[in-house]
């Protein structure tokens, strides 16, 4: 198979599946979220539309760097997917809708040592 | 290494595409694409309890905007001069990114027409006693 149809594949498929783990995550997102986080998932995920579009429309020829940096992209969302399985981390929490902690709730170490 | 702007390369992919979709692909896929953006952010702010659902919500938020990106466009031509083409990818966009928030608009719509209505009856009953009045 010509390299140059290889690298569009892999272009094209990584910027997808990178367009794909954003929609997931605003899927799990609603207006509890912070909006500035919102926004530069909606900014990701515009970028990675366009470019899966880009060979298609702007005639944008894929390269190894280009599908490299999405590769990594994907890799972190991939490896970061397993903070959004219940739901929307807390740090991206609005301050007002973030769940009150409990004031005995001091994490796993604190609670073994005090016993 | 190729170079990741125009080549020939890149730009026959573009006319295989053109010449397989039709001329009016590129303005078609601008819209698509500008729909398919802006419809991210209601996604983001709505709470959607699956991926079924939210891909509902993706899809109604992007058909709307195909439905009625060409006609506001046309709408903005006219009333302002700004040529329609220019204006396909950013109406398309905010039509998307308006997503289920059209009640409010449609509420401000009403609330000018029926504005303007009373206007227009106040000055029509004004100018009635004028011509009918004393001298």
């Amino acid at each position: 198979m010509n390299t140059s149809l290889i690298l569009l594949a892999l272009h094209v498929g990584l910027s997808l599946g990178l367009w794909y783990s954003v929609f997931c995550r605003a899927v799990k997102s609603d207006c509890t979220v912070r909006a500035d986080v919102r926004a530069a998932f909606v900014v990701l995920g515009t970028a990675a539309l366009a470019s899966a579009l880009a060979p298609f429309l702007w005639g944008l020829v894929p390269s190894w760097p280009v599908c490299a940096l999405l590769a990594g992209f994907v890799l972190v969302h991939w490896v970061t997917a397993r903070h959004w399985s219940n739901g929307v981390p807390y740090a991206f929490l609005r301050n007002e809708c973030r769940p009150r902690r409990r004031a005995g709730d001091r994490g796993c170490d604190l609670a073994g040592s005090e016993r | 290494m190729p170079e990741p702007t125009s080549t020939a390369a890149g730009l026959s992919l573009t006319a295989l595409s053109i010449a397989l979709l039709g001329p009016a692909a590129g303005p078609w896929a601008l819209i698509l694409f500008a729909a398919l953006a802006g419809a991210q952010w209601p996604l983001s702010s709505t709470a959607t309890g699956s991926r079924a659902a939210g891909a509902w919500l993706l899809l109604r938020c992007t058909l709307t905007s195909l439905v009625l990106t060409a006609a506001l466009s046309a709408v903005l031509e006219a009333q302002f001069g700004w040529a329609a083409g220019e204006l396909l990818a950013p109406v398309a966009f905010f039509v998307a990114a308006l997503g289920n928030g059209w009640r409010p608009v449609i509420g401000a719509l009403g609330a000018a027409a029926s504005a303007l209505l009373g206007r227009a009856a106040g000055s029509r009953e004004a100018g009635g006693r004028d011509a009918g009045g004393q001298p």
